[in-house]
């Protein structure tokens, strides 16, 4: 028993021994707290921090983010490297995680009470992260003037329920219609005369070209690229559709989408569910494209777009012009998005993180990125003779932008989209008419708001 | 240092000394399971009845399940899909393991190649398989429907259309199926040539050959694929997370499997709580799954010398 005893003794003095060499250095024990929600460890990681400031060391910080190819990493890279000469307190160096890894190993780090510094995230998601708790304010840092320099509504998306920011715009982007300049041309269609839904479809069918019951070349489809029922929505909307905005009850079912909806499957019925399969799997498997192959003439896609397209076909001419009007006078409304950076909640010097953030998204850094990256700024103070509107799709492109809402899903209804989606996209596919598809919609979204 | 330690605890005997070296040497792993598998589990289990979000935990009882099972309109979806894949999933597997084993367990020219080959995609994981499949897959210009096209059957859009989803990617297992035919091969490897010689001078047919002795002899390893088999269906996440491009599990839901919306609510909507209690329900399905094949193994998984005891 004794034998045991000792035994048993020894296994655990051995497990203490080796957690032991897995604890931090001591100084997490004697660290002063000095306040807020930040975890015992993190309060004292800051404390060094700002010890090795005094000092005189450079703190070093993490900035994490998914661009990672030939176009952006360089620019990124050479960014952080100015800013780390441009001063001597910090030294930020960028990390690129792949986007499918990126956002959960964030929270991970969140939870654990040591995050990265600086983190680029989505705007459309700041709202909902600020009240998971998952973000550190930024009003101790920011100055009204700073603030003043980015469009309100990106500042708005940036603020949390509690009316404090959590974020700085970083790069914001819109949707638009690219357009083959050649194939206009050939068929003799002036850009500038798509103004409504209708004057879209004429012009694509008019640009189709069949083979026998096949197509060889596709007009326009609503759902390829990167615009899906949502932005067809919006557009007819002035808005985001799905919801009343004052309410939040469900607007699902609403003449205006049943006739949005039906027009999506018409456009597919005209060139058959076997063309819609076949240029769908091309553009899902990312090995073609069939607009930057000349197969389909015009393509919904966000002002990202273009730097893609620089790649895999230089050589194209296209050009740009707005989602057209659902009806006229309607508005071109188009959804868009942008990133953000943030600080992590925990992050051991959330003041240096802003620092670097400020740098990043100064009036100097943001039109280097734009000019370099060919990413559109939240900045409002960008006038018409920056270096970066001097390429003619980027203006066009500005002026899409003026045009653009960004959704941000208020966080009573965060996740209805997970179940209206499915059923929406057997409207689309075909396989269920689109008024019952949009019916069955609303219903769901009606028990999701009862459960 | 162990020796000193050890001898200054009091374990004198040669038999306590071994004990104490056997933990020792156990160590690494002990602490490893405890931390990142019992630990975890435990935790996982606790804030399965709270809503917890990575950052705070608030009891809330029984909530979480009691949403799961009422409320929760996803969750019945990802369930279904995910049963009507492994269904479809496990037999066709384990079958196509038994019967590719079985033919190339036989004398035939370049034999070896052959089995490389098919061994040759099981060692062949990660995102890069799925891209390839998505190209093979391809409605128009994808191999799999050139060969169907090339005996007259007209493929379908097996990635877009959400009645073919799930038979794709059974398709996509099928090709991966070397690791199981290895092991049906190793076992049929070791069968006595006198069993089948017997059987013939009997006047057995090559079916009967391999329904009398093939297969019993080789249930203990269908036993084991068919419970590896049901484990690893059940957890079918990264065909869906791919194949729908952005987690949705598009097209129509029909890719909505349930580690898939796991996963969702966990990562996406920070529903960690719930997404514990989804896992816990996972659990018990496959643990209730492998216990009835477990019992119902002394009816057809046949032991030599006495094995079937247990």
């Amino acid at each position: 028993m004794k034998k045991r005893a000792s035994v048993l003794f020894l296994a655990a003095a051995m497990v203490l021994a080796a957690f032991s060499g897995c604890s931090d250095n001591g100084t997490a024990s004697t660290a002063a707290s000095t306040g807020g929600t930040a975890s015992t460890a993190s309060t004292a990681e800051g404390g060094e921090e700002s010890q090795a400031e005094e000092n005189g060391e450079v703190v070093e910080l993490e900035f994490w983010g998914w661009w990672s190819s030939e176009a952006r990493k360089p620019v990124i890279t050479e960014m952080v490297e100015n800013y780390n000469a441009s001063q001597s307190k910090y030294h930020v160096t960028y990390v690129d995680i792949p986007w499918g890894d990126i956002f959960t190993k964030n929270i991970a780090q969140i939870a654990a009470g040591n995050p990265c510094d600086v983190m680029a995230n989505s705007m459309e998601e700041v709202r909902f992260r600020a009240s998971e708790d998952q973000v550190e304010s930024l009003d101790a840092y920011v100055t009204d003037e700073e603030k003043a320099g980015f469009y309100e509504q990106y500042i708005d998306a940036c603020t949390g329920d509690d009316g404090s920011l959590y974020a700085i715009p970083y790069s914001v982007d819109t949707r638009a219609i690219y357009y083959n300049k050649d194939h206009f041309e050939e068929v003799g269609i002036d850009p500038e005369s798509i103004v409504t839904w209708d004057d879209l479809t004429e012009a694509a069918y008019k640009l189709d070209v069949k083979d026998g019951d096949t197509y060889t070349r596709v007009g326009f489809m609503p759902l390829l690229g990167n615009g899906g029922v949502d932005t067809w929505i919006i557009n007819a909307n002035g808005g985001d559709g799905w919801y009343d905005q004052e309410t939040l009850e469900p607007t699902v079912n609403t003449d205006t989408n049943k006739a949005v909806l039906k027009w999506i499957r018409g456009v597919i019925d005209h060139y058959g569910q076997n063309t819609y399969d076949t240029l769908s799997a091309a553009f899902s498997s990312g090995m073609t494209d069939p607009f930057a192959s000349g197969t389909m003439s015009m393509l919904v896609h966000t002002s990202a777009y273009t730097s893609s397209l620089t790649q895999t076909a230089p050589d194209l001419n296209y050009g740009v012009i707005p989602l057209p009007e659902y009806t006229e006078g309607n508005g071109n409304t188009v959804n868009g998005g942008g990133f953000v950076l943030e600080v992590p909640k925990g992050a051991k010097d959330p003041a240096a993180s802003y620092d670097f953030i400020r740098y990043a998204t100064s009036y100097e850094t943001q039109d280097f990125l734009a000019v370099n990256i060919g990413d559109f700024s939240a900045r409002s103070d960008f006038g018409d003779d920056a270096e970066f509107f001097q390429n003619p799709i980027s203006q066009d492109l500005a002026k899409c932008l003026e045009g653009t809402v960004t959704v941000i899903i208020p966080n009573e209804i965060k996740g209805y989209t997970d179940v209206i989606n499915p059923l929406i996209e057997e409207g689309t596919l075909g396989i269920v008419d689109t008024d019952t598809a949009l019916d069955n919609a609303q219903k769901a979204f009606e028990d999701f708001l009862l459960g | 240092m162990f020796s000193k330690l050890i001898t200054a605890l009091g374990v004198k005997t040669n038999r306590g000394r071994e004990t104490a070296y056997g933990y020792v040497f156990v160590l690494p792993w002990l602490v490893g399971l405890l931390c990142f598998t019992i630990g975890p589990m435990i935790f996982s289990f606790i804030t399965s009845f709270a809503d917890y979000n990575m950052r705070s935990v608030e009891f809330t009882g029984l909530n979480n399940y009691i949403k799961m099972f009422t409320r929760d309109q996803l969750f019945w979806k990802s369930f279904y899909n995910t049963v009507i894949y492994s269904v479809m999933n496990i037999p066709l597997v384990t079958i196509g393991g038994v019967i590719v084993a079985v033919l190339l367990n036989k004398t035939i020219f370049g034999l070896r190649t052959f089995r490389t080959i098919y061994y040759l995609p099981s060692i062949m994981v990660g995102v890069g398989t799925y891209f390839l499949w998505m190209l093979m897959l391809d409605p128009s210009n994808g191999l799999v429907n050139v060969i169907l096209k090339a005996i007259g059957i007209q493929g379908p859009a097996w990635l877009t259309d959400p009645a073919w989803t799930k038979p794709a990617i059974v398709v996509m297992h099928l090709w991966g199926l070397g690791g199981q035919m290895l092991l049906y091969l190793a076992r049929l490897q070791s069968i006595p040539s006198d069993y089948y010689e017997a059987a013939s001078l009997d006047g057995a047919s090559a079916f009967q050959k391999f329904y009398k002795i093939t297969v019993p002899l080789i249930s203990p390893i269908i036993f084991y694929n068919l419970v590896i088999g049901i484990i690893g269906s059940f957890q079918v996440f990264q065909e869906g997370y791919i194949f729908s491009g952005n987690g949705s599990g598009s097209p129509a839901g029909s890719l909505l499997f349930y580690n898939l919306l796991v996963w969702n609510n966990a990562f996406k909507n920070f529903d960690t709580g719930y997404a514990n209690a989804m896992c816990w329900f996972l659990f018990a399905v496959v643990m209730i799954l492998t216990v009835i094949v477990q019992k119902s193994q002394k009816k057809w998984v046949y032991y030599e010398e006495g094995d079937n005891d247990d």
